[in-house]
């Protein structure tokens, strides 16, 4: 750890928001899910945190197709070879992601709404690793799993006509989910996960934290909890977004 | 979103920095150059560079704005890749505002722009 590191865990206790978010999601990590065991939530955290340092992964980030590099991925006991690529994949390739491939690992097993799981257990748990990363933190402990069976539940109100993955329409949002967006709101970033709803729920908390309330985000002048103004902020949105070829 | 957070304000900026341009970072944005570095080592995956870049953040700022410009950070790493994983398209594409930017920064070259420019649904 740097010299700066007592200054800014001193900093980050001050923000029980963001302790509080990256508690909640790992305490959901730590139960089993819609389509995935909590063993199986956690194993595929662990290959996320495993993704960067991936030599397959690497090389194919490197070829100009994917599908030059054959290999498979270290084992894991809850994942298969197939999971742990596209897990993988997510962190390392995530913008040549294509509705073929998902096809391809529907075919063999993969739902698609088991694939929306994965996709916010990924996200969810790079996002706050990175955060640590950021600030030279030591990267919290993923949980111990607890027992049971995935419920397997869906929302009764789900198309399929938005990129890869099924959706809560807009406005079709049940009483129990009325809390996903706000009503008139709805962007597909929100949508996308709304397969599985609490995914939906546990990224806007730590976005909550880490960015803005999607509430506040009308406020393109500076949220009155924090230091930086919406412009410093888009700077480094922008940024991350450019250097991630992100066009969304 | 920069953009429309400069215009909010009426503050001339220039867009460069989303290129990764330091000097046009500074252009209206307080601590534009030092959050821009701080980004780009962030990014960059190189822990030397990014204590050097946080530690300039925080001796231009506080350890408190450093904290927040993390967050922000790690939080984009997140919805780039929820966009990306889902083959989400732009909501709006006819937006001028989008279509500025998207042209001004040359984004149509990058592998996701078929999600919006080629939706197969």
């Amino acid at each position: 750890m740097t010299a700066d590191a007592p200054a800014l865990k001193s900093a980050l206790d001050n923000r029980s928001d963001i302790q509080s978010a990256n508690d909640s999601f790992l305490s959901f990590l730590s139960q089993p899910g819609y389509w995935w065991t909590a063993a199986e939530k956690i194993a595929i955290a662990e290959e996320s945190r495993l993704a960067n340092r991936c030599a397959l992964c690497q090389k194919k980030k490197a070829a100009l197709s994917r599908g030059q590099i054959l290999g498979q991925h270290p084992p894991s006991p809850h994942l298969g070879d197939e999971v742990i690529g596209i897990v993988h994949q997510i962190i390392t390739d995530q913008g040549r992601i294509t509705r073929t491939q998902l096809d391809a690992l529907e075919a063999d097993g993969l739902s698609r709404l088991a694939y929306v799981e994965l996709v916010g257990v990924v996200v969810c748990i790079f996002s706050i690793d990175e955060f640590h990363r950021a600030l030279d933190l030591p990267l919290p402990s993923l949980p111990h799993p607890r027992p049971g069976n995935p419920s397997r539940a869906q929302p009764a109100t789900l198309e399929q006509t938005t990129g890869f993955v099924p959706m809560i329409p807009r406005s079709g949002l049940m009483p129990a989910d009325q809390d996903l967006w706000p009503k008139g709101f709805g962007a597909n970033v929100i949508r996308a996960l709304s397969g599985t709803p609490d995914l939906v729920r546990q990224w806007k908390r730590i976005a909550g934290a880490f960015y803005l309330q999607v509430e506040e985000m009308g406020n393109l002048v500076q949220a009155d909890s924090r230091l930086l103004n919406r412009m410093q902020m888009e700077l480094i949105a922008g940024r991350v977004s450019a250097i991630n070829q992100c066009f969304y | 979103m920069l953009r429309a957070s400069a215009q909010a304000t009426d503050t001339h900026i220039d867009l460069d920095a989303l290129l990764g341009n330091e000097s046009a970072a500074n252009l209206g944005i307080p601590h534009g150059q030092a959050l821009l570095a701080f980004t780009e080592a962030f990014m960059s995956g190189d822990q030397h560079l990014l204590a050097s870049a946080r530690h300039s953040l925080l001796e231009a700022s506080s350890p408190e704005l450093v904290v927040e410009a993390a967050g922000v950070a790690a939080n984009f790493q997140r919805m780039v890749r929820i966009a990306d994983a889902t083959g989400i398209p732009v909501d709006d594409m006819s937006a001028p505002g989008g279509i500025a930017i998207r042209e001004a920064l040359g984004l149509a070259a990058f592998a996701s722009a078929q999600h919006s420019l080629q939706p197969s649904h």
